[in-house]
């Protein structure tokens, strides 16, 4: 008869735990609240967190194409550090990158080699052209073609791929970028960084 | 005093159901609770009631009503909750302890003991809906992302749902082989006829919808990138053209000498007219029950269903220089849900029956030992801590059940007029822009939302 008992008792917590299985927390990202320690972390630090376009893959791009563009003939032959406005890079992902964390990354590099000079790139242009209106009394057409006449643009996409299968994930990112000689259109210069990412599910788990 | 198993069990679980459910909005609170007087109070009463926010439902709930509400960031944010729940689903192990618990509660006891996450037209259409966040905040790039993101759902759902109707499959064999042939739809289910119904049976599937491609397709033309992504804007027109002809009818050119072809190119605006109406079907569980043995006690088939959509519209006109436009419906959310059903059917009538097997024979045992008023009492307990739990079992209730779509070219400036049941709503367009998108949420008929960006 005890034995019954604990059988019956067994059966009902085990019955209620299934019954309850709905409310057990899945562990969605950004909606556990949990206890954490705050400290400083290596900026250049390798990045595993997700498989997500990531601070590693944002440094590693900026690196690479700052390194090739700063090769190529066209600004390493240039008599003097030529004028470039960067475009839009298309986000053409399944993520809702900030590209222009990849561009300005890639605009402050380029500075930093003093060989290249920027302009204020589109979204900038109009406050720009606020600030000199308020310091001078005009603004001329010539003084606005000097802000506005590049020598080349550089524009872009990031692209990604993803497939999986029951135990694999995997990402492929592929960033090009173009130098554009804005009268001719002709492409100047043109590279690549390819990131690719692979996370494995787990046989057994929670 | 004797202690009953049984009643330990459902005591225990019907005490847990009657606090979960105290806790938040019921369905019904939810959908009779949009009219304008009592919108505010709804939102901010299921915003705040944070005891489902584990539940994908609650998400997808609360970032539409903050989308008809026009806010279209906290709407963004909701939705990146319901994803994160859906990738960990997505991305659970192999063999996952949860996923087998929950099938075997599901098999064995209740429906309701199942988490809900999303069908496959839920799955996209959350994409696609928050797309239109992204529109509204004026970030094209970021829409773009959102309907590549949709078709990305769609591959899992694939898999998913192909694993259970292969399973039914396999159950519905095993079950024949023992001697229990399983009807397709049972008597009494009050489901069966909408399932049968022709618009359902001649749906090309249950998880992609013409509306979504069709907006995808406008969305990655004003961004400016289908060319940099292979024409994409063309390919998404040819798979909504695929799922539904009326597409062409979306796309309205100005016939030559009509008051819009007569005007200037500088002062015409293309114009895309996105109407969202009413609620699409909540999800219940019905139960078919019939008595057994003595007639004493009684077991009951559980099977999902729907309760049909609320506050919908017939129709939508579009009044503008002189033109009258009828936008055509691409989105019909109940269809797809019924046809979903339909699909899954056979898997989920093979676990309702083993679902009623175990309660006839629980009732039986009871039955033996204390008598037939044992028996009915435990089928009573059964039957009652069972419909506690599966009224936590919800899908996605405020999901818009239709969806208009129109572009066309209209004057700079001029005034926007639509029509919707009766009820005439108006806005100015800009003046200074080369294209708008007005977004219409149709809640109910005194609470329409209409918000535009331009571009």
């Amino acid at each position: 008869m005890k034995m019954m008992t604990k059988t019956s008792l067994f059966l009902a917590v085990g019955a209620t735990a299934l019954l309850m299985n709905g409310c057990a927390k899945p562990g969605g990202a950004g909606m556990v609240g949990y206890d954490s320690t705050v400290k400083y972390g290596d900026a250049k630090a390798t990045e595993t967190v997700t498989a997500d376009f990531g601070s590693t893959d944002l440094q590693s791009t900026a690196e690479a194409m700052t390194q090739s563009l700063l090769e190529s003939r066209y600004i390493i032959k240039a008599q003097q550090p030529p004028k470039v406005r960067l475009r839009t890079v298309n986000n053409l992902t399944y993520e809702h990158i900030d590209t222009k964390a990849i561009t300005d990354k890639i605009r402050i590099k380029l500075l930093k080699s003093g060989q290249v000079r920027f302009l204020a790139d589109k979204a900038n242009l109009g406050e720009v052209s606020d600030e000199r209106d308020l310091t001078t009394t005009a603004t001329t057409k010539a003084d606005l073609k000097s802000m506005t006449d590049s020598d080349y643009i550089i524009t872009g996409n990031v692209r990604s791929i993803k497939k999986a299968n029951d135990t694999v994930k995997d990402v492929y990112y592929n960033i090009s970028l173009e130098l554009v000689d804005p009268q001719s259109g002709e492409i100047l210069w043109a590279d690549e960084k390819e990131i690719r990412k692979v996370t494995s599910k787990s046989s057994v788990g929670w | 005093m004797k202690y009953s198993p049984l009643k330990g069990a459902f005591l225990l679980s019907l005490c847990s159901a009657i606090a979960l459910n105290a806790a938040v909005l019921t369905s019904s609170q939810l959908r009779f609770g949009l009219s304008k007087n009592s919108f505010p109070s709804t939102l901010a009463d299921f915003a705040s009631q944070r005891s489902e926010d584990d539940e994908l439902w609650y998400w997808l709930n609360l970032a539409r009503l903050q989308q008809a509400n026009g806010d279209f960031n906290l709407s963004i944010q909701s939705f990146e909750k319901g994803y994160a729940i859906l990738d960990e689903y997505e991305n659970r192990a192999t063999v996952s302890l949860r996923n087998l618990s929950s099938f075997v509660g599901s098999a064995l006891l209740t429906k309701g003991s199942e988490s809900y996450y999303g069908k496959g037209y839920e799955r996209t259409l959350m994409h696609t809906l928050n797309a239109l966040n992204y529109i509204m905040s004026g970030d094209f790039e970021g829409a773009a992302v959102e309907m590549r993101r949709m078709e990305q759902r769609q591959e899992f759902w694939l898999k998913e749902s192909e694993e259970k109707i292969k399973k039914a499959a396999e159950e519905k064999e095993k079950a024949k082989r023992q001697g229990n042939e399983i009807p397709s739809i049972p008597q009494g289910y009050s489901m069966a006829a909408l399932l049968e119904d022709s618009d359902v049976r001649e749906m090309a599937n249950n998880y992609q919808d013409p509306f979504s491609y069709t907006l995808s397709s406008i969305i990655l033309d004003i961004s400016g990138q289908s060319a940099a992504s292979g024409n994409s804007a063309e390919i998404s027109l040819k798979r909504a053209l695929a799922l539904n002809p009326n597409v062409t009818k979306a796309f309205v050119k100005s016939p030559q000498g009509s008051p819009a072809s007569v005007t200037k190119q500088s002062t015409k605006m293309n114009v895309t007219v996105i109407v969202l109406a009413g609620e699409a079907p909540s999800l219940k569980i019905e139960k078919i029950r019939f008595p057994i043995y003595y007639a004493s006690e009684y077991t009951s088939i559980d099977l999902p269903s729907y309760t049909p959509p609320v506050n919908d519209i017939n129709g939508v006109t579009i009044m503008s220089n002189k033109m009258r436009l009828h936008p055509p419906r691409l989105l019909n959310t109940d269809i797809m849900a019924y046809r979903t059903l339909k699909d899954e059917l056979p898997g989920e009538l093979a676990k309702a029956v083993v679902r009623a097997t175990t309660k006839a024979i629980t009732a039986k045992q009871a039955s033996d030992h204390f008598g037939n008023l044992g028996g009915f009492v435990a089928s009573l307990v059964m039957d009652a801590g069972s419909s506690l739990v599966d009224a936590g079992y919800r899908n996605w209730e405020v999901l818009p059940n239709s969806g208009y779509i129109m572009q066309f070219e209209t004057k700079k400036g001029g005034i926007l007029s639509l029509s919707m049941n009766g009820h005439e709503e108006s806005l100015t367009l800009p003046a200074d822009k080369k294209g708008a998108v007005v977004l219409v949420s149709y809640l109910t008929p005194d609470n329409i939302r209409i918000d535009h960006v331009a571009y």
